[in-house]
């Protein structure tokens, strides 16, 4: 049974780490150009992962995606898969992969994550349910604002971009960005500048991420 | 504003990965998507399991 990290372009290149339980990684071809890095997985997972499992295939990720050129990560799948029967679906989508993988070559993801400064904000009860919904789309429309001021010129200086409004107390908006390596320094600046222009939000920026949020290419769904 | 807490920019670094790991990635039949209840308790975990074995710096990596 194997657990499956990445897809990465042809010849795959494996880091020297151990994935999920220290077992080793390997490559499973998917077909010439494209390969499948696996670990042999426990045979049968239940319920939730476990916070090792999660960071155990996060840490296997980042180092493919540091080895490869291309890598298109792969979500945490609870139950693992029969080699023939991993190999038979990916070989489904694999129409998507190629796009997909020409897309995030030499690039990383870099996550935003605004959220309201500490002091900003009516923390008060609203005094009726008219109010309440009025203060709600005052919410949006300031999101909505910081979505024009925010993301959008962060947008135009990434490859590829997604964004969700939340409008929630503890987070307003999160996006994410696919960066070339070269421009990573830049792209941090650029968030630094817009970051002194708004008192009411902090940026908070992670990453470099593998680019988990970008192996899809737009029109297609999962 | 600039947010120079060490503490927000971890929490949300762990917040990021546990999202990205568990939510985003190519997926195939078998996955689960957790709903945000489940995404939180595996977060809540996690922050645990890390700050016992001292590896949140390596979330904060370059």
């Amino acid at each position: 049974m194997l657990h499956l990290y990445a897809l990465v372009s042809s010849p795959a290149q494996l880091p020297d780490t151990v994935g999920i339980d220290d077992a080793p990684l390997r490559a499973l071809a998917v077909d010439s150009e494209i390969d499948a890095i696996v670990s042999e997985g426990a045979a049968r997972r239940t319920g939730a992962p476990t916070e090792t499992e999660v960071l155990g295939h996060a840490r296997a990720v980042d180092a493919i995606a540091a080895a490869n050129a291309a890598t298109l990560p792969a979500r945490f799948a609870v139950e693992p898969s029969e080699p023939d029967d991993l190999r038979r679906r990916l070989l489904e989508r694999r129409a998507q992969f190629g796009p997909a993988l020409e897309r995030v070559e030499g690039c990383v993801e870099l996550g935003l994550r605004v959220v309201p400064s500490e002091r900003n904000g009516d923390r008060s009860t609203p005094a009726s349910g008219r109010e309440y919904m009025q203060r709600r789309l005052d919410e949006v429309t300031r999101v909505e604002e910081l979505l024009r001021e925010l993301h959008e010129p962060l947008a135009a200086i990434a490859r590829e971009s997604t964004s969700n409004v939340l409008a929630r107390r503890d987070v307003v908006l999160t996006a994410a960005y696919l960066v070339p390596r070269a421009d990573v320094a830049a792209f941090r600046r650029a968030v630094d500048e817009l970051d002194g222009t708004h008192e009411a939000v902090m940026l908070v920026l992670t990453g470099p991420w593998p680019p988990y949020s970008f192996t899809l290419v737009e029109g297609e769904t999962a | 504003m600039t947010s120079n807490s060490p503490a927000l920019q971890q929490e949300v670094a762990l917040i990021e990965l546990v999202d990205r790991v568990l939510n985003k990635g190519v997926a195939l039949t078998g996955d689960i998507t957790l709903s945000v209840a489940g995404v939180d308790l595996v977060y809540v975990g996690l922050r645990l399991l890390l700050a016992s074995v001292g590896t949140l710096e390596q979330l904060e990596r370059d």
